[in-house]
């Protein structure tokens, strides 16, 4: 499955500093890329809805909507926060086909702004680390 | 820039379509490629108008043989990069809808001056 990973670059420090203080930093974490995952997905059943998905959506039932994940779960891995995000392609599906489109079947537009072109993606992980700054600071007192 | 990136595939003497054009029952070719222009952004700003276009594309090449389609992307890559196009990375598989054949694809730019 397309796998999203925050970079903890520039805020380990802040992490630990949490961390030593007594407050939860991967917790903090943990919650913002989840509801970043889930929102992902929000906007992926959006694309699946749209009466302009190639084929008149032909592939916007069933399997397609079946494979999108329904309930991401960001976790750690050592110093490394990631979370599944979009579809889940280990279930048969066509999200694949919607994304980059086939020789019979063009690509959805939407579909591939969010999973192949860099903005949508980058803005949402700057969004969340934006946030996550923030929380991590005020969870500091404004310290550090 | 459309025209000048479909002439440059031409050359290689496979099919040239825009990807989704072929009909739902017809038979693909042994070897072939597609291409999508995903968006042609302005580049950049002058006198309120725009100076510059980004193009982007996907570049898509198919065939029964997958050692052709290796060799072919990676081909494709350098005639694309000697001729001005700034291409990502080596490719990417593509899923084709089809058992006999596999794909492989590129993310190719071109930034055009106004």
């Amino acid at each position: 499955m397309a796998m999203a990973k925050i970079e903890t670059e520039g805020i380990e420090n802040l992490i630990r500093k949490l961390e030593k203080a007594g407050g939860d930093a991967r917790q903090i974490t943990v919650r913002l890329m989840t509801e970043t995952a889930q929102e992902i997905s929000q906007d992926t059943y959006k694309a699946l809805q749209s009466q302009n998905l190639p084929r008149a959506g032909a592939y916007s039932t069933g399997k397609t909507l079946a494979s999108v994940l329904t309930d991401p779960q960001a976790r750690w891995e050592g110093d490394t926060a990631w979370t599944p995000i979009g579809f889940d392609f280990s279930k048969p599906g066509a999200g694949g086909f919607l994304i980059s489109g086939t020789p019979r079947m063009a690509p959805d537009q939407e579909l591939r702004k969010m999973y192949k072109m860099k903005k949508y993606m980058n803005e949402k992980s700057k969004n969340m680390m934006e946030e996550l700054w923030q929380e991590l600071h005020k969870e500091l007192g404004g310290a550090g | 820039m459309k025209e000048q990136l479909i002439a440059i595939l031409k050359t290689y003497g496979y099919p040239v379509s825009l990807q989704g054009s072929y009909a739902p029952t017809e038979k693909y070719p042994d070897a072939f490629f597609t291409f999508w222009n995903g968006s042609t952004d302005d580049a950049e700003h002058f006198n309120n108008g725009p100076a510059a276009f980004r193009w982007e594309f996907d570049v898509n090449f198919y065939a029964t043989d997958p050692q052709l389609v290796n060799d072919t992307i990676l081909s494709v890559r350098e005639k694309l990069i000697e001729n001005g196009w700034i291409v990502q990375g080596k490719g990417f598989d593509v899923p084709v809808d089809e058992p006999t054949h596999t794909g492989r694809g590129l993310e190719v730019l071109f930034r055009e001056k106004k």
